[in-house]
């Protein structure tokens, strides 16, 4: 029963494991032209994801409110902090983009405007005395931003306990429709089905933004042939059933080398605001990228691959920025 | 020699080594011819082989924890233990994390070692072979097999939620109008001792993950009372004794150690679950400890808090290392890194107290 | 009363027995307690097992609440058969064969490498080594199992990707290797079952009479000999019980797969490519942002039905085995 297998055994097993693999390429011809860009092609940094000329790729991040929560004084300490000017500054700390300041000020009276409904004319709390509880829960991508606010409040109130969870917009919304939780943090807007969970559940929604996020599409610095791609350009490679499959089926003069493509997973609100914005709808992408929930993977399969190219959310691209090479969009 | 009794094949001792045959290439048992040359090649490779199957798997757990303790070099200080998480790498810290397994593992531990080495002792000693018994056993092996995931949804459907029962939306308010929040209106605690649903905390969790672990206990109980001898069962039955008093006095003492490795086993699988905790709700981020007691000043000044804390929101070790991995700051890695190391420092610990423990009982065990 | 009756009346027969035998003292009413609380705990892994299936089932076959249930917009046909497996894609696809053969590769890998690993290092531990050199290494056996799956996934990503397969496969060899891939996540899988095979086997090569190794020897056999013929063989029905245990936990493995091989459902026999288990859709699903009640989140409890399944029927032939094969000493 123990004996060593016969060589045969491991000759077939070798030559079964070699007809599936692929052999890795070997190395392009190096690019001598110039970098191609196309007209009117914004790169994606702070200013133009704000003022809005990085279109279509930049999104807003929402917060949304249970308004019986309101009634907390916590509650409405917490909202006041996150849409004071502090709180904004902890969205760019985060690697992510303030609301312009016309947005900003229509945010802020929203609130105020949703608590005064709820509670008028209520006392400013002592926030040192202050006690309570913030539930909040949501999109992992919006936590961070929840998770910087509740820590600097923690050292304004130290008796408040804002708990941050990130079960996903979708299962955030699920706890917030039962009345679990107080803040729902999104990465889109809240759909119908959810709405509807709500009403019946006789829980008022106020919606407010926080934030802008912007999906950078990244190449590695080593890409001395491509400064930016139109909107067509990335639905051509990106649609389901696409046949791009090398750099050359973009541009004949681009290096013959194949195109290794990284994203996030399905399950992610960053993938659904790409295929919903540039492919043809939503979930309309093609299947054979590498997927990764976590974005650093995708930072580092770029970084490692001088032929790759793959979209994720400006806070990672912003913390490598000498790592990667941003591409402009023409929208 | 007279025939072993099945103990003996059980004990630590064995033949020394030099009357060990077939170990030393040149054994010379008188009356038996002697190995041949491929049959000593023979020996001795496969003696290398399972050797170096055994030392690999060593030197496998010696280079993780080398290459992550390298990655968490100068880290890990006594501002990393007893800070709260923050968004700046050298600011974060695990004491929520450190407190909230802290609470878990004594949870866990108090409600599935009595059930599990009960369920043990019940079908080791009191079931006979009928069909209920069998479906218990496969159910059992089962269970253990079953991945985590799935205990995390179940956790999140009965104790979480608690089918929906109770609550201002509970279906007991639906038919009977009755809103049920909870038992025993404490007023030191500004509110129920027991909320009902629990929710999501701490016992959700203890109790999610003592159902992950119950398999895992009970067939280990179930080998240490294997063990026991039969004769020593007999003696005490004899002497009079009743089937508990056998048990309680006899063979539970006897297969202590045993049942202490496969409580330590299913702990230590339990501080590392990540899975189901995050389904049944534990947090990202928390700037508390459970009960708000993170030193004995705490716990003087605010005794109610040991009561509080079972109720709970909490963070654990594993899931927070799983966040800040995720992070985009590449400084967090080094973060993650310590707080493995952490972990690690705190399941050595347990499985030496275990080691005490067995060791500490095997001496008393003489038969 | 017979052995047949009594399987049928467990409690009532006792005390009938009792009432015949001796007086019912307090002592007796005692023990009777005591067996119905022990009972009681044994009961409940059975309450267990009853409420993970309600579970499952619940959002998968039938509906509580009213809305429609898996299976009741997916074909099982479609579901079971199906290849392609794009839930939130824009074509929606619900074949589960891409995610199973993901599970039964990375099941396959770490059984080759953590099943031979675990039974040799038990013959070692069981035949060949010293009792001060069992003593420190069974400690560092239990501390490998109980290392957190996620660092195990992560040791895959960081050190066993690129440090191990690609230096081999990639440069020396010439094969594409991925990022994810479910080589690395099946080895360090493999290494998180060695400790559960090593520790079985063992106490089944213990269990083996020393009269059979001796005569063995008497017989002129070498070490070598008498463990693989003699000793081995008598301890067959426990390894193969550890080996599908093992298995099943294998099988069952979340975060380690999750981190290492990837979210890309594909049939594959190449173990260097990304790939999807189930127990990895379903984390994902459950931490993502999908919209809670749509058919996409509802497929998170198909496949766990499935995956249950697919356990349960493992178990079940470990257990007939055992019950065929075991040998039974004195």
């Amino acid at each position: 029963m123990l004996s060593a297998p016969k060589p045969v055994w491991i000759l077939l097993l070798i030559s079964l494991l070699s007809a599936g693999c692929e052999r890795s390429s070997a190395n392009a011809i190096k690019y001598s032209g110039p970098a191609e860009s196309p007209e009117k092609a914004v790169l994606p940094t702070i200013e133009t994801i704000q003022s809005g000329t990085y279109r279509p790729l930049s999104r807003p991040l929402y917060l949304y409110v249970n308004t019986a929560a309101l009634q907390k004084p916590a509650v409405r300490a917490f909202l006041q902090y996150y849409f004071s000017d502090e709180g904004q500054e902890l969205v760019a700390d985060v690697g992510y983009i303030k609301l312009p300041a016309e947005e900003f000020q229509k945010q802020l009276k929203t609130l105020n405007d949703a608590i005064q409904q709820v509670v008028p004319n209520s006392p400013d709390p002592d926030l040192k005395t202050l006690t309570g509880e913030v539930m909040v829960d949501g999109s992992s991508t919006v936590a961070p931003i929840s998770t910087a606010v509740a820590e600097e409040f923690f050292r304004m109130c130290p008796k408040v306990r804002v708990p941050v969870g990130t079960s996903g917009t979708g299962g955030g919304f699920k706890k917030f429709s039962a009345g679990e939780i107080d803040i729902c943090d999104a990465s889109r807007e809240i759909s119908d089905t959810e709405r509807e969970l709500c009403r019946k559940a006789e829980i008022d929604v106020l919606e407010l933004r926080i934030g802008l996020d912007g999906i950078v599409i990244a190449v590695n610095p080593q890409n001395s042939w491509i400064d930016g791609l139109t909107v067509e350009d990335l639905q051509k490679i990106w649609n389901t059933g696409s046949t791009v499959q090398r750099w050359t089926d973009l541009n004949p003069n681009f290096p013959d080398a194949p195109i290794k493509l990284f994203g996030p997973d399905t399950d992610s609100g960053t993938f659904e605001y790409f295929t919903e914005e540039i492919c043809s709808g939503k979930g309309a992408s093609r299947s054979d990228y590498q997927q990764s929930s976590d974005d650093n993977f995708l930072v580092s399969g770029i970084m490692n691959d001088p032929f790759s190219l793959g979209y994720f959310g400006f806070a990672y691209y912003a913390e490598n920025q000498n790592k990667l090479k941003a591409l402009a969009i023409a929208p | 020699m007279t025939e072993p009794s099945p103990q003996e094949s059980h004990s630590e001792a064995s033949l020394p080594v030099s009357q060990d045959p077939g170990l030393s290439a040149e054994s010379d048992t008188p009356g038996t011819s002697l190995p041949t040359k491929k049959g000593k090649k023979e020996s001795h490779l496969f003696y290398w082989l399972c050797s170096g199957a055994t030392w690999s798997s060593v030197t496998v757990l010696l280079i993780l924890l080398i290459s992550v303790t390298q990655s968490a070099y100068g880290w890990i200080d006594w501002q990393f233990l007893t800070s709260f998480d923050s968004r700046f790498p050298h600011k974060a810290g695990m004491i929520s994390g450190i407190f909230g397994t802290l609470w878990i593992i004594s949870l866990t531990i108090l409600i599935s070692a009595p059930i599990g080495v009960g369920a043990a002792i019940y079908l080791e000693e009191y079931a006979g072979n009928g069909w209920l018994t069998q479906i218990i056993r496969v159910n059992l092996a089962n269970l253990a097999g079953v991945p985590s995931i799935v205990y995390g949804i179940l956790g999140l459907t009965v104790f979480v939620r608690m089918f929906g029962l109770f609550g201002p939306q509970g279906v007991i308010k639906k038919w009977t109008g009755i809103e049920i929040n909870g038992l025993f209106w404490l007023d030191a605690l500004d509110g129920y001792l027991i909320p009902l649903p629990f929710g999501r905390v701490v016992l959700s969790g203890a109790l999610t993950l003592s159902l992950l672990i119950l398999p895992v206990v009970i067939i280990a109980s179930q080998e240490a009372l294997r063990a026991v001898p039969p004769s020593i069962r007999h003696a005490s039955l004899a002497l009079g004794a009743t089937k508990w008093q056998t048990i309680r006095n006899q063979v539970l003492p006897a297969a202590a150690p045993g049942i202490m490795t496969g409580v330590i086993l299913a702990i230590s699988r339990a501080i590392g679950e990540t899975a189901p905790l995050v389904i049944i709700g534990a947090m990202a981020f928390v700037s508390f400890v459970p009960g708000g007691i993170d030193s004995l000043t705490a716990l003087r000044d605010n005794p109610e808090g040991l009561l509080k804390a079972p109720f709970d929101t909490f963070t654990v070790i594993p899931i927070q290392i799983f966040f800040w991995i995720q992070k985009p700051k590449v400084d967090f890695k080094s973060v993650a890194a310590a707080g493995i190391v952490v972990l690690v420092a705190i399941l050595l610990i347990l499985n030496g107290l275990a080691i005490l423990i067995r060791n500490r009982y095997s001496k008393h065990t003489r038969w | 009363m017979t052995d047949g009756v009594k399987q049928f009346l467990p409690f009532s027969n006792r005390c009938a027995e009792l009432q015949l035998r001796r007086k019912y003292t307090a002592a007796t009413f005692q023990e009777q307690v005591i067996e119905t609380l022990l009972f009681g705990c044994a009961l409940l892994s059975i309450a267990t097992t009853i409420g993970i299936i309600l579970v499952l089932l619940n959002e998968s076959v039938f509906s509580l609440t009213g809305e429609k249930a898996f299976f009741q917009e997916v074909s099982p046909w479609e579901f079971f058969f199906g290849t392609k497996w794009s839930p939130q894609f824009n074509e929606k696809h619900f074949g589960v064969l891409p995610l199973l053969c993901g599970t039964l590769l990375v099941a396959g890998v770490a059984a080759l490498t953590g099943l031979p690993i675990g039974i040799l290092g038990a013959i070692y531990l069981s035949e060949y080594a010293r009792p001060r050199i069992r003593k420190v290494v069974k400690p560092f056996l239990e501390i490998l199992a109980g290392i957190p799956t996620v660092v195990y996934g992560y040791f895959a990503l960081e050190f066993i990707t690129p440090y191990v397969l690609r230096p081999v496969f990639q440069t020396f060899l010439g094969f594409d290797v991925d990022g994810f891939n479910a080589l690395s996540a099946g080895i360090v899988v493999g290494i998180m079952i060695v400790p559960m095979v090593c520790s079985l086997s063992e106490d089944a090569l213990r269990a083996v009479p020393r009269s059979l190794r001796e005569a063995g020897y008497a017989l002129g056999s070498t070490k070598y000999d008498v463990c693989t013929k003699v000793v081995v063989p008598a301890a067959t029905s426990g390894i193969i019980a550890s080996f599908l245990l093992a298995i099943s936990r294998a099988i069952g493995e979340t975060m380690a797969v999750v981190i290492a091989a990837g979210q890309s459902p594909v049939i594959t026999l190449n173990p260097l490519k990304s790939i999807q288990t189930m127990t990895a859709f379903m984390v994902n699903i459950s931490l993502g942002d999908t919209v809670a009640g749509s058919i996409e989140y509802k497929s998170l409890y198909a496949v766990g039905l499935t995956l249950f399944c697919m356990t349960l029927l493992m178990n079940i032939l470990s257990q007939w085995w055992m019950h065929r094969f075991r040998e039974v000493y004195q």
